[in-house]
């Protein structure tokens, strides 16, 4: 990921800063890091941030600073589909295939808490099997449908048909979240 | 009722093919595989023909510039494309990057605060695409990214904000606590720092887990209905307070913006700033639209493009003055 600051460099220090009880984590390079750092008991006050004057970092995760602390004692394990070592994954912050979240569940989870604040997910999912066999047969007749208005150059009936796929198409989206 | 405070709105929705690592760059034909078969799902859309194909490595380094100014593609996918190729329909500014961190990368932008529409749009490529192709994806944990930070809904939604009161009555450090506040990260848009021409801030959100897309989008919104209120109370106080020095501000804007022969990125940020504030005061007729529009064509590359030189041999600084001077003449004479 990219660091959120210069919007240049590679991310490697994942900061969390408190405030009044709430708290965001920003994802900066090292430089900017520094900066950040560096000028914080200058620049904060200048900013007017009120009650943030009280931030602190309280948590600094992966990378430069864990490497001498964790990696030193932890032993190393790989993903056995794709051969993505922890030690990479540590180093590099990219992880190698979607098995490797079974392979390192136990070190990613403190880390994805870190990051998003929960574990469990409440989003949309992809289209169950049955549900998108029906759909896209209903959507494939209504967009030949469409072609053969076009092609009889009855354009009203081919907008007609066009707006539907769309309205339908939003609809889905309503019903599936 | 439209929040005019907000100029963009943006959406990135990350998504992996299931069973294939996320880097293919050591597998090209793996690799080359994958364009083919997001290519052949997409087609599957309805008006799939306004969408256009282009290998990354077949462009010159002026189109990828075009791509990135109107956020068809990320930087990083920019400069490191490898064998990426990209889906893009100019004309609703939504695109598929194949091939960035993730496996596929959905974009969309809608000018304005309609950031729903942009979520609508990419929700619809997310769904051609899933009913053809499985995604990587654990009940538990939602979807599979490369990096953890995109694990979950895989959703990255923002607003770019023009915020030139806040910037004036110094309280972007409480821009800042407002987006904490609701989980939502913060940044000055146009270069490094917290500050400076444009008075341009971003708003995004960071948490893909423990929050539905939906959740996400009001979060925003509402932080940026926040921001506009703050905005509003400000620019009563500015011309309670200041009234004559901000037309003297937004007049001089208006001119230079009319009549420069050279112009400099910084300074045309600055100049925008106070054209769109003096629109927001009703001191000049809006176009809103415009004023977006703008931001996006006056990058390098567009200006290149539309000076029809190679990069070398343009001028870019006449080249913006002479462009923006004609999209600034059809705006409305001053209104006071
Ligand atoms: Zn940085
Ligand atoms: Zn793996």
């Amino acid at each position: 990921m990219i660091c959120e600051e210069c919007g240049e460099r590679e991310a490697t220090c994942h900061v969390t800063m408190i405030a009044g009880g709430t708290s965001r984590t920003r994802h900066l390079c090292q430089d900017c890091m520094e900066k950040i750092r560096g000028g914080l008991g200058r620049s904060l006050p200048d900013l007017n941030l009120g009650n943030l004057v009280s931030s602190i970092f309280s948590a600094i995760l992966p990378s430069e600073l864990r490497k001498d602390t964790v990696e030193a004692a932890e032993p190393d394990k790989a993903c056995s589909t794709c051969g993505t070592t922890l030690h990479t994954f540590r180093k590099t912050g990219c992880l190698g295939c979607p098995d490797c979240y079974q392979a390192f569940r136990e070190e990613l989870e403190p880390m994805l808490r870190q990051i998003h604040g929960k574990l469990n997910y409440t989003g949309r999912r992809p289209l169950e099997d049955g549900e998108e066999q029906k759909i896209r047969a209903e959507r494939e007749e209504m967009i030949r449908q469409m072609e053969e208005a076009v092609e009889q150059e009855d354009f009203e009936t081919a907008a007609l048909i066009r707006d539907r796929l769309r309205s339908m198409a939003k609809e889905e989206n309503v019903c599936r979240i | 009722m439209q929040n005019l405070t907000v100029v963009s709105s943006r959406v990135r929705l990350a998504r992996n093919i299931e069973g294939l690592p996320f880097d293919l760059s050591s597998r090209p034909e793996d690799a080359q595989a994958m364009v083919t078969r997001v290519v052949s799902a997409m087609c599957t859309m309805p008006l799939y023909d306004s969408f256009r194909l282009y290998m990354m490595h077949d462009l010159q380094e002026n189109q990828r510039d075009i791509l990135r100014e109107s956020h068809m593609i990320s930087t990083d996918f920019q400069k490191n494309a490898g064998s990426g190729a990209v889906l893009v329909d100019e004309k609703d500014r939504l695109s598929v990057m194949i091939h960035e961190e993730d496996h596929v990368r959905i974009l969309s932008v809608t000018e304005g605060d309609d950031l729903k529409r942009a979520m609508d749009q990419a929700f619809q490529v997310d769904d051609t695409l899933s009913r053809q192709i499985r995604f990587a994806f654990a009940p538990d944990l939602g979807y599979l990214t490369a990096r953890p930070v995109n694990t979950g809904t895989g959703l990255r939604a923002s607003m770019r904000l023009h915020l030139p009161m806040a910037v004036h009555f110094k309280q972007i450090g409480s821009v800042y606590q407002i987006a904490a506040r609701y989980g939502l990260n913060c940044r000055f848009a146009c270069g490094e720092g917290s500050e400076g021409p444009g008075c341009l801030y971003e708003i995004s959100n960071q948490k893909c887990l423990g929050v539905t897309e939906q959740e996400t989008i009001s979060s925003i919104l509402n932080v940026a209905g926040q921001l506009e209120d703050m905005e509003s109370l400000l620019r009563s106080r500015l011309m309670a307070d200041e009234r004559l020095w901000t037309e003297d501000q937004v007049y001089r804007a208006y001119s230079v913006l009319r009549s420069s022969r050279l112009l400099e990125e910084k300074e045309f940020l600055t100049f925008w700033s106070s054209l769109r504030l003096g629109m927001r005061l009703g001191m000049i007729r809006p176009d809103y639209l415009l004023m977006e529009r703008l931001l996006e064509e006056t990058g390098d590359g567009h200006l290149t493009a539309y000076g029809e030189k190679p990069r070398g041999e343009s001028n870019l600084s006449a080249l913006r003055a002479q462009y923006v001077r004609e999209q600034v003449r059809n705006l409305d004479a001053p209104l006071l």
